[in-house]
């Protein structure tokens, strides 16, 4: 269901299709239970957290950040040269937006190594347990995302969307957002905060 | 009143995110206590929170029922955060 002509004299508009905001507030509740599971056994075991918490990257974290948001805006963009019947330009911002994520998928597979060979695996301590848990999850939505926005890239090429006819590309694109969102929370909760 | 181009007002979240980003890792690595660090990081956070659902989502528009339900999970979540950590026990 299409949600992006339904306006009430120019408000209330909602980008993208219903089912498309209803599958984004589940994945939100889902990524709560991690963030409160992370939350609340940092209350019980403080110091285990700041501990491990200094085994990790901030610099490396930023630039992680720095490739989501960046290709946040590029898919944003993407979206407006859809709207202007610009489909085939959108694609090739597509790409870029992919190869910006590809920064964070790159530093993370190599942060995962590095935790790896020194041992801190995900049975070391539940720092490092519900750190595996909770990144991974994470990075998964991004594997997902990356290949939503290669599909993006396919429906642009073909002319599937112009701009009267984009939910589909609206869609795929809030739920990229919607991995941006999560990382802003979880960044900060899982690199910085409380760190000692 | 004359509006931004969207292109614009893209640009301008995302120099707003990234500008965030910087002073959050830096706060991040201060070695300040966690009260200082909540205090510096959380509105940060909700900040950038509030532009991407705000700006790349665009959310602006959409009816309040949404944007409350959007703009209340960030605020749930840094509460959560931020209780947490500051009544956590003393080691």
């Amino acid at each position: 269901m299409s949600t992006s002509a339904m306006t009430d004299a120019g408000s209330h508009k909602l980008p993208g299709d219903l089912a498309m905001w209803i599958f984004i507030l589940a994945e939100l509740a889902a990524f709560s239970l991690f963030i409160l599971a992370f939350s609340i056994t940092q209350f019980l075991q403080p110091e285990m957290f700041a501990s491990g918490r200094a085994r990790l990257d901030g610099s490396t974290g930023f630039a992680m950040t720095a490739g989501l948001l960046t290709s946040g805006l590029l898919a944003a963009l993407a979206v407006e040269l859809v709207r202007k019947e610009r489909a085939r330009q959108a694609a090739l911002l597509l790409l870029a937006a992919m190869a910006s994520a590809m920064v964070y998928v790159v530093l993370k597979v190599s942060e995962y190594a590095h935790l790896a060979s020194l041992g801190f695996d995900l049975e070391y301590n539940t720092f490092f347990t519900l750190y595996w848990i909770t990144t991974a999850f994470h990075f998964l939505h991004v594997l997902l995302g990356l290949s939503v926005l290669g599909f993006l890239v396919w429906r642009c090429l073909i002319g599937a969307y112009d701009s009267g006819s984009h939910s589909g590309m609206e869609s795929g694109v809030l739920y990229w957002h919607m991995v941006d969102l999560v990382w802003v929370i979880l960044f900060p909760l899982v690199y910085l905060l409380g760190a000692q | 009143m004359n509006r931004l181009p969207a292109e614009t007002m893209l640009l301008l979240c995302w120099a707003g995110l990234i500008l965030a980003t910087l002073a959050t890792v830096y706060w991040g690595a201060y070695q300040a206590t966690t009260a200082l660090q909540l205090a510096a990081i959380v509105p940060v956070a909700l900040f950038k929170s509030v532009l991407i659902i705000d700006g790349f989502m665009e959310l602006h528009h959409a009816a309040w029922r949404w944007r409350l339900l959007m703009y209340g999970w960030p605020v749930v979540m840094v509460l959560v955060v931020a209780v947490t950590l500051l009544f956590a026990p003393a080691g």
